[in-house]
């Protein structure tokens, strides 16, 4: 595409990584001709004409709008980091990626302990904490003696086949012992039956504290004890011009205007907040 | 008594969550995750009930000085034990401990804010303080625990939680020191 150049100043090897960072795919062609399609994970973004290739996995919760034009052709103001409807998760994920980021040297696990990044964590306190990141209610409250049953009961289970990058995903397990653990999935890998066959979490696990960490579904103590995917994000997502508060809990003012109320992307001054999402 | 026999039972006590070999940690280059302690944890399960009990005695003390908006703040914490007897958990939370009606105390916190070397706040934090940001069972069983200093928004701020003892049943909850006087914060 001709026009202003990334390339101007001649040094250095060519940037792939263009606007929002996606991985330009170009020159896939024998004559070293491309599509040059942004990658952006759920589907490739056609930057010359302004449209999806294909429409958007989340359709079904704006379906009165193109499932093909790009956060609804407000790219001043929206973002869409992962190509599909994912605000509140990606927002909880950001959370997450925090704690493994800010974790200091040693244990930093502590049952009972509700820190913020930085701070000791439990693994049901990691996952409150993302989830409010996400503006919802704090998840572990209710009658159970576990918080990880707190937050199976105030999160909605998704079947296997429709799990997703920010759900909760927890585990029970049997004999003597603590019985329930949990974590925020930040990936899942699909066979083409689109069964789970691995998936990525963030937890806070004893003796550690926040890491990052692969399930493979049916191996080791995790991967053989996954009791389910649980979906608590509800809310419409922040008006474009709504300047999010400091504090992560704040709620999301409700959407309005132009854009449709479950309306799934990401105001352009949340981007350096969410820059270190990982793109699946 | 009945306490350090129910420690000879818990043999088999997995902290909140069960690591086998088989499980691979990933590196995304974010993670510093060190597997060695996981394998270590596993190796002691009665950590998390003898940890508990030995923060009784073991006072918590912060004593920090820094500079914010032009003045020197000097924040001194001390987090201690009451030794009131004043909170009963119920067995369906400690029956993994295999222990019967658990007793146990609640915490306090004594603030002394310092501005530029004249106090400007002395005071003590109970749980009571965090009321509005509690459930029930909060307020009958949780305890307030584990005070950490943090900056936030040009406040010193102390995020707690609350939880109730052995559990992970919690919240965690903020108290924002502004001059003379503090607000509790839920989160």
């Amino acid at each position: 595409m001709t026009g202003i150049s990334s390339q101007a100043l001649q040094f250095g090897k060519y940037n792939k990584y263009r606007y929002n960072g996606k991985e330009q795919q170009n020159k896939e062609f024998s004559d070293g001709s491309g599509l040059e399609w942004y990658d952006y994970g759920a589907r490739f973004y056609d930057n010359q004409i302004g449209r999806w290739s294909v429409i958007d996995p989340m359709i079904e919760k704006h379906f009165d709008y193109t499932p093909y034009a790009y956060v609804y052709n407000d790219p001043i103001k929206l973002i869409d980091l992962r190509g599909m409807d994912s605000a509140q998760r990606a927002q909880a994920i950001a959370k997450a990626q925090e704690y493994v980021r800010d974790k200091k040297d040693g244990n930093q696990y502590q049952m009972g302990a509700k820190g913020q990044p930085g701070e000791k964590v439990d693994c049901s306190g990691l996952v409150a904490e993302s989830v409010t990141a996400g503006g919802e209610k704090n998840p572990n409250h209710g009658s159970e003696s576990s918080g990880v049953l707190n937050i199976e009961d105030n999160t909605t289970k998704v079947k296997d086949k429709d799990a997703t990058a920010g759900n909760v995903v927890t585990f029970h397990f049997d004999g003597d012992g603590y019985a329930y653990h949990t974590g925020l999935v930040t990936g899942v890998t699909k066979d083409k039956d689109g069964n789970i066959v691995s998936f990525t979490m963030i937890q806070s696990s004893s003796g550690v504290g926040p890491n990052e960490k692969t399930v493979t579904i049916g191996e080791g103590k995790l991967g053989e004890n996954v009791n389910g995917f649980y979906k608590w994000d509800t809310k419409p997502d922040v008006k474009s011009d709504t300047k999010p508060a400091a504090n992560s809990n704040a709620q999301p003012a409700a959407a309005s205007s132009k854009i449709p109320s479950s309306s799934g992307y990401i105001p352009g001054n949340m981007f350096s907040v969410l820059q270190g999402l990982k793109i699946f | 008594m009945k306490i350090t026999k129910s420690l000879t039972l818990l043999f088999l006590f997995f902290a909140c969550n069960n690591i086998s070999p088989k499980d691979t940690t990933i590196n995304s280059g974010i993670n510093k995750a060190d597997s060695g302690s996981e394998k270590a944890s596993n190796n002691d399960p009665s950590s998390e009930l003898l940890d508990y009990l030995k923060s009784y005695k073991n006072k918590v003390s912060f004593d920090t000085t820094i500079e914010l908006t032009g003045n020197k703040l000097r924040l001194q914490v001390v987090h201690y034990c009451t030794f009131d007897s004043a909170i009963k958990v119920p067995e369906k939370y400690v029956d993994i401990y295999k222990i019967n009606n658990f007793t146990t105390h609640d915490f306090n916190s004594s603030i002394k804010l310092f501005k530029n070397d004249t106090l400007t706040l002395d005071t003590i934090i109970r749980k009571n303080d965090f009321d509005k940001c509690l459930p029930g069972n909060l307020r009958s069983y949780g305890v307030l625990l584990f005070p950490n200093i943090r900056v936030d928004s040009g406040f010193l701020n102390v995020d707690y939680s609350i939880s109730i003892p052995l559990t992970d049943v919690g919240i965690g909850v903020t108290l924002a020191l502004k001059g003379s006087r503090y607000e509790a914060i839920c989160r």
